[in-house]
């Protein structure tokens, strides 16, 4: 230390009073950083100490006037720390004064560009979790000034542990009443105004609603899992993270609700899965042991030096940042011309929406328009107007006009007939030099995890294919082209929390089935033959008859409908009922709510295998000398023999497979945002760069 | 009245007193009422008495039960007469069962009927003819009018008595003097062609119907004639769904058999149940006719020559169960010891597919799809064609078949199984590598109804054998030098555990013999007699290190030298509990700790259960005793150990064993492996209550989970085995992780001190080298 550097303030939100363990810990750099020079923690700071210090304003939602003034008073030393996020408004105001933003983040492998305007500086810094010996010195320092001492609420050892607001717990409800009633664990609900939310709406006995400052480091030490639950934090906001950071230092099992701050932290903790993550901490060591690593990793990541290098790097790197000049969002063109684009698009599209940094123009084919109404109107809910393209024309490469436009997404843009308007789009763009982006659309994508030896190879126009798991696990075949395109980031979709249906009860007995098979079928799909049904219905029927005391709910695909529309060919048992999802007593059936409720789940190749083994329970496949290789290692099925065996099978190495199978299918949590920033990143880029490059590759490529 | 008392009986003799007064007088022991078995004169003898005692002649130790009334040679009863004789078992008065049942003439020449004692054990039934036993059998057949519970029915073939002439038979329980309820039948003559059937058959083929083995096909008080037309109506009926023109439903083949003689019975029986449609019978066909033979039909089925097929196999193939490869038919093997249990056991849990195999050995009740049979490696046809179909199933059993099981009894004469011979056993050997099996085929021991007995591939590299009550040294002794004869094909630990300390002799012949290295020692030390027992096992498992751990009181001794290994092996398959086996005392009596009080008193302390899995040596129980049983260690650690907390320290064992049943695993008797050792008492009775819990428990526990399939059933504890790597040591690592991290986030408590002893110097404007010092220090402590 050469010599002593210029003070820091950080001056503390003015709205605070009681201050939770995440908050506190949100603060600790300012503790960190007192290796390097003096600093001190301020509620209010007078013109003297301005003069002589810089300044980090922390901010938790909407930025007071003084702050802003103080803001404009120092200029080019004072950075803005989002602890608990920034209005959308506040944000405009700070890109307008030019202050920069020091955000806290982590540095995963899947962490996503801080969601800000490009011309508001972000210097981001390494995030941090509670600890006990920074917490005991954190709560000495704002005892000092005159904060109340935090409350200590006594967690029930093994309780379900759920932090969050009463909105994003009030989404997760079913998922948690599930754990609760199934592991037999309390629920401890902690949230910054328990009156907010009514215990009795949770739908689980023996729940109690604490404010948020009153848990401690020892409540998650004691805990049997940690559920981290915000649905109304801003974007920009580092609270979820700092719970979920907190809770992973104290070696608790952590799921939580998908949100910006936690891209970096996804596989150290279970994001959007609610069934499987709660599950997984309360039924197996496997999960503990794992989660005990990741605390030693964290906290070896988490040195006082180094967080405290960290943050005096980046807040030097703020301070330093000039003033970007302002300048037009860049506009991305979305296209939709399947009915499978809106489900991969939309989550995207909002999450583009919702980081302000791009505008939007999307466009819909006449044809869409009128196959599939729904993408309009959800598009229109969502505050978009879409352009309607002449199919016919944008096949042909005369429509949409790229003239203005910084870049292109798509969710179909292989070279196949069905993707023809999309990929001739991205081809257009490709050769315009404007980026093109596309997204895997769904588990099993023609060039991506799944071929047909008549189509023969498959490759996408786009320069950027978004795909759902590792890249180092897709298959060995696929084209050259595509391997350098595919960038993995995980599936855009959050899946649904399933909600609770009372599944059909035994006549007799005492009116429970000792077991819940949901058997799903797409049989309508030509990949199936007519033997390949057969051998499907006789298996089902035999695994039936084999286990009396199981119910299997048959569940047909909700557009195929094969098997309800083809009545007499369902296999009839006691133990067999049909779902016909056009019926009014099935429709709260859905897929999701059926396979929470399952004990095991039978499908036939689809998406529906990836969701089960994301719901954490155990999945087979009917394979039939099908090459379902992109499913292993979940069980595949050849006989009734072999579905026998799966029932019987103990749950946890079935669920050791549905991990293992995940780990290489899809990457954890919902992808939006991470695909919102890797386009935003390489907008920027683009644009920094100065405009478009020509990349004529794709015209030398015959399309279809 | 009585006079004097019977006061035990064992190694065949009956001893017993009679008041000083009665001295010489003669004592005899009577069978049947009226036979004297043996004689003995009263002696004086110390205590003013008169002893006596008699030995009984041979043929009666044969362990079957009688009862024999001890009695003055004059007629006056002595006390505690009669007594009831079984294998050497003396048993109370409150232990005579009452006994119930029927008999009655079926046809002209068959006895049958039913008979059940309150207690439950077998009976056994036998036919007078003029005060001679002219037949017998036991009576543990299916029979159609019996009560629910096992079966209890017998028929008794008397077709060669009645062809002697007309007689008056007496039917009755062995050990009771009245006869049966209708059990005083009248034999007559043989009847001759009736002309019930000339509407169906001509002369020929009424006697091709009377030929066959119809006594078998079902044992009923229907009349003769009734369950002929009653076959015919079935025959017709089935043979009118069979459709001309198809190609052939099934192939009969029949192969050669060096026991069954070279009868037709089969083919002759085949023919008359046959339809142009429902192809033909090869009478030992070579391995090529058979593979051409099976190609062409839908199914294969298999008969002996002296075998008459079922009316049932015709409607199976009739109608061609589509899903199904192989079909199965539950057996009834006449006059086989088995009779009426299932001739195959399709378990596919636990035991799977060995017990499939075992189960399979001796039938030939079962069809195979022709194409499949078709495919079989050419040596499992060749040895099909020599006669020997154990290849055959081994095959089948290991290729993924869909199998069906149908209820019909078929019927067979009695056929005893022939032993395997080196080639058949190389062959299965040898499938079963194939499969990637490491399984070991070894011959079953004699009296075993299969050939074959597949022993589990896993062995114990380690089995530690933890002898309680070490500090009785003579008892120590015997056990440690018996535990020094086994082989086993691992190592063997020795860990002795007793509340008092262990006898310095005992433990230096411990370490003589199996090593100092070897033998661990586990007793309560000064100060520690409140520690229970439970807890001192708990320690003494603690201290083990094998993957098998064998519990053994002091004093057993092991009868067979593989005693040990086989316990240890079977205690380390997946979903087994724990396995005892048979444990007698010095006279032979069976010996365990536990006593059931409403069984037989002498019986194990938990039947068996009727299934009999592993070709009948090895049965599933609901418990085992600890006197001599093996649990892995594993198993022991999941199931959380010993717990004196649920119904004390006595009991601890028997609460384990609940636990085991809560958490479904399958406890095993080794029935054809004996040890020795002395009864313990149950003076309180505490072990009957322990027992009846347990039972209720696995009752419920099965009632519970009847028809399915196991592992549907959501139980949160974790799967034995391999699944997920060893429970034990993720839990160590848990808390070696909770340790470290505890430790970790105390030591920064100090380490952060520095921060606040920096920010003090910065205030105080401390110069800039002592910053410098303090800076120095305080990375190094934050972990710079």
């Amino acid at each position: 230390m050469a010599a002593v550097q210029r003070p820091l303030i950080w001056r503390l939100p003015d709205h605070w009073r009681d201050i939770s363990l995440a908050e506190r810990a949100g603060l600790y750099p300012a503790l960190h950083l007192g290796l390097d020079r003096p600093v001190a923690l301020r509620r209010f700071v007078d013109a003297v100490d301005l003069d002589e210090a810089d300044l980090v304003i922390v901010a938790d939602g909407v930025l007071s006037e003084e702050a802003f003034d103080l803001i404009g008073r120092t200029a080019g030393r004072v950075a803005v720390l989002p602890l608990g996020g920034l209005a959308p408004a506040d944000l405009d105001r700070l890109v307008r004064l030019g202050a920069p933003l020091l955000a806290a983040r982590d540095e995963g492998p899947l962490a996503s560009r801080f969601p800000a305007p490009f011309d508001l500086a972000v210097a981001v810094a390494r995030g941090v979790g509670a600890r006990a010996a920074e917490d005991a010195a954190m709560v000495r320092r704002l005892a000092g000034l005159g904060f109340p001492s935090p409350g200590a609420a006594s967690v029930r050892p093994g309780a379900l542990v759920v932090v969050g607001d009463a909105a994003g717990i009030l989404r997760i409800a079913p998922a948690l009443a599930r754990a609760s009633r199934r592991h037999g664990a309390p629920m401890d609900i902690f949230l910054r105004d328990p009156a907010a939310l009514n215990a009795g709406a949770l739908g689980a006995p023996g729940v109690r609603l604490i404010a948020d400052h009153a848990l401690t480091l020892k409540g998650l030490e004691v805990a049997g899992a940690v559920a981290c639950a915000f649905a109304d934090e801003p974007l920009t906001s580092d609270r979820p993270a700092l719970w979920v950071r907190s809770a992973i230092l104290a070696a608790a099992c952590v799921t939580a609700a998908a949100h910006p701050s936690l891209d970096g932290l996804a596989g150290l903790a279970t994001i959007d899965d609610w069934d499987r993550g709660l599950d997984r901490a309360f039924a197996g060591l496997g999960a503990r042991l794992q989660a005990a690593v990741a605390a030693q990793a964290m906290a070896d990541r988490q040195t006082p030096a180094r967080v405290a290098l960290s943050w005096s790097a980046s807040l030097a790197r703020a301070l330093a940042s000039p003033i970007r000049a302002s300048r037009p969002r860049p506009e991305l063109l979305v296209l939709f011309d399947l009915a499978q684009d809106l489900d991969v698009l939309l989550p995207v599209l909002l999450a583009i929406q919702a980081r302000s940094a791009l505008t939007i123009r999307t466009a819909v084919s006449d044809w869409l328009q009128a196959e599939s109404p729904r993408t309009l109107d959800r598009l229109a809910e969502a505050g978009f107007a879409p352009q309607i393209i002449d199919r016919q024309a944008a096949s042909r490469g005369e429509t949409p006009v790229l003239a203005g436009l910084a870049g292109v997404l798509v969710a179909a843009d292989a070279s196949v007939e069905a993707h023809k308007v999309g990929r001739a789009l991205t081809d257009r763009a490709a050769a315009a030099g404007v980026p093109a982006f596309s997204v895997q659309h769904g588990f099993e994508t023609l060039g991506l995890t799944y071929r047909d030896p008549e189509i023969g190879d498959v490759d996408f126009g786009a320069r950027q294919v978004f795909v759902w798991g590792p890249i180092g696990d897709l298959p060995s075949w696929i084209a050259p082209r595509t391997r350098a395109a595919v960038v993995g980031l995980g599936d855009p979709k959050s899946p649904p929390v399933a909600a609770e249906v009372s599944w059909p009860r035994r006549e007799g007995r005492d009116g429970d089935w000792a077991a819940r098979v949901a058997v799903f079928e797409n049989l309508h799909w030509e990949r199936y033959d007519e033997p390949w049904r057969a051998r499907f219905l006789a298996d089902v029927a035999a695994a039936a008859a084999q286990a009396p005391d199981a119910l299997f709910l048959l569940k047909p695909h909700h557009a195929g409908r094969w098997l309800t529309r083809r009545p007499l060919a369902v296999p009839r048992a006691a133990n067999i009922v049909l779902v016909d999802p056009r019926l009014p007593q099935w429709e709260p059936f859905t897929a999701p709510a059926l396979i929470a409720g399952a004990d095991r789940v039978l499908t036939t190749p689809s998406t529906v295998a990836v969701d089960a083994a994301r719901a954490g329970r155990p999945v087979a496949l009917f394979a039939y000398g099908l090459d379902l290789s992109v499913y292993a290692p979940l069980t595949t099925l050849e006989s009734a023999a072999d579905v026998a065996r799966f029932l019987s099978a103990p749950e946890a190495e079935l669920l050791k497979a549905g991990e293992s199978f995940l780990s290489r299918a899809v990457l954890p949590g919902a992808a939006a945002h991470r695909i919102a920033g890797a386009i935003e990143a390489r907008l920027d880029e683009t644009a920094a760069h100065g405009g478009r490059k020509s990349a004529m590759f794709s015209l030398a490529e015959p399309v279809n | 009245m009585s006079v004097g008392s019977v006061e035990s009986l064992s190694d065949g003799e009956i001893r017993g007193w009679l008041p000083l007064a009665m001295a010489g007088a003669a004592v005899e022991a009577v069978l049947e009422g009226d036979v004297v078995a043996a004689r003995a004169v009263a002696a004086p003898s110390e205590g003013a008495r008169a002893t006596f005692a008699f030995v009984l002649p041979g043929h009666l130790a044969d362990g079957r039960m009688r009862f024999i009334e001890v009695r003055l040679a004059g007629g006056e009863a002595i006390g505690g007469s009669p007594v009831l004789w079984d294998g050497g078992l003396l048993a109370p008065a409150e232990a005579v069962a009452t006994v119930e049942g029927v008999a009655g003439l079926l046809g002209p020449a068959t006895v049958t009927g039913w008979a059940r004692a309150s207690d439950g054990r077998s009976l056994e039934i036998e036919v007078l003819r003029g005060g001679q036993v002219v037949a017998s059998a036991v009576a543990d057949r299916m029979h159609d009018g019996a009560p629910e519970g096992p079966p209890c029915g017998f028929s008794i073939d008397l077709t060669a008595l009645a062809v002697a002439g007309e007689a008056e038979l007496t039917v009755r329980v062995v050990g009771q003097t009245e006869p049966l309820p209708g059990g005083v039948v009248q034999l007559g003559r043989l009847p001759s062609a009736s002309a019930t059937f000339r509407g169906y058959f001509d002369d020929a083929g009424y006697n091709l119907l009377a030929s066959l083995p119809f006594e078998h096909l079902a044992v009923s008080a229907e009349p003769l004639d009734q369950r002929l037309t009653r076959f015919i109506r079935r025959l017709a009926h089935e043979r009118g769904r069979l459709r001309a023109g198809h190609r052939p439903a099934g192939v009969l083949i029949i192969p050669p058999s060096p026991q069954a003689g070279h009868g037709d019975l089969a083919v002759r029986a085949w023919s008359l149940q046959s339809h142009p449609a429902a192809g033909q019978a090869f009478v030992q066909p070579d391995a090529d006719t058979i593979r051409e033979a099976a190609a062409s039909a839908d199914y294969a089925a298999f008969a002996w020559p002296d075998e008459a097929p079922h009316p049932s196999l015709l409607a199976v193939l009739a109608r061609q169960d589509p899903a199904a490869d192989v079909i199965v038919w539950d057996r009834f093997i006449a006059d086989h010891p088995r009779a009426g249990s299932p001739g195959w056991t399709l378990r596919r849990a636990a035991f799977d597919r060995p017990t499939l195999r075992q189960g399979a050995m001796t039938d030939t009740a079962f069809a195979v799809r022709g194409s499949r049979l078709a495919e079989a490696p050419a040596p499992v046809l060749e040895a099909v064609a020599q006669g020997d179909l154990h290849p055959l199933l081994f095959w089948l059993a290991g290729a993924d078949l869909v199998w069906r099981r149908r209820p019909e009894a078929l019927t067979s004469a009695r056929r005893t199984p022939a032993p395997p011979t080196a080639a058949s056993a190389d062959l299965c050997q040898a499938l079963l590598v194939a499969e990637g099996s490491r399984a070991v085929i070894t011959p079953a021991p004699p009296g075993s109804p299969a050939p074959f007995l597949l022993l589990p591939e896993r062995r114990a590299g380690v089995i530690s054998l933890i002898v309680m009550n070490a500090s009785r040294a003579a008892d120590a002794d015997r056990t440690l030098r018996a535990t020094a004869g086994q082989a086993v094909s691992g190592r063997i630990e020795i860990v002795l555990v007793d509340r008092p300390a262990i006898p310095g002799a005992v433990l230096d012949l411990a370490r003589a013999l199996f090593g100092v290295g070897n033998v661990r020692v586990v007793h309560a030390v000064e100060g520690e007699a409140h520690r229970t027992w439970a807890d001192l096992v708990n320690v003494a498992v603690g201290e083990a290190g094998g993957e098998a751990l064998v519990f053994v009181d002091a004093g057993a001794a092991f009868q067979d030298d593989l005693l040990l290994e086989q316990l240890a092996l079977w205690c380390l398959e997946q979903g087994i509990g724990a396995v005892g086996c048979a444990m007698r005392d010095a006279h032979g009596r069976m010996a365990h700790g536990l006593r059931v009080s409403e069984g037989h008193p002498f019986g194990p302390p938990f039947e068996p259960e009727t299934d009999a899995a592993f070709a009948g040596l090895v049965r599933s129980t609901p418990a085992a005793p600890l006197r001599l049983a093996a649990i892995a260690r594993e198993t022991f650690h999941r199931l959380g150990g010993l717990d004196a907390a649920g119904y004390g320290d006595r009991l601890a064992w028997a609460e384990l064993m609940i636990r085991a049943g809560e958490a479904r695993l399958t406890h095993l008797h080794l029935g054809h492996l004996t040890a020795l050792a002395e009864a313990w008492d149950d003076a309180d009775g505490a072990g009957e209550a322990a027992i009846r819990r347990a039972r209720l428990a696995m009752r419920s526990a099965s009632a519970d989970g009847a028809g399915m399939a196991p592992g549907l059933r959501r139980d949160r504890i974790a799967p034995l085995g391999a699944s997920e790597g060893s429970r034990t040591d993720a839990e160590a690592a848990l808390q070696a992780a909770a340790q470290a991290r505890r430790a970790r986030e105390a030591d920064r408590a100090d380490a952060l001190a520095a921060l606040d002893e920096g920010q003090g110097l910065i205030a105080d404007g401390a110069d800039p080298a002592r910053l410098a010092e303090w800076a120095r220090r305080a990375r190094a402590r934050l972990g710079g």
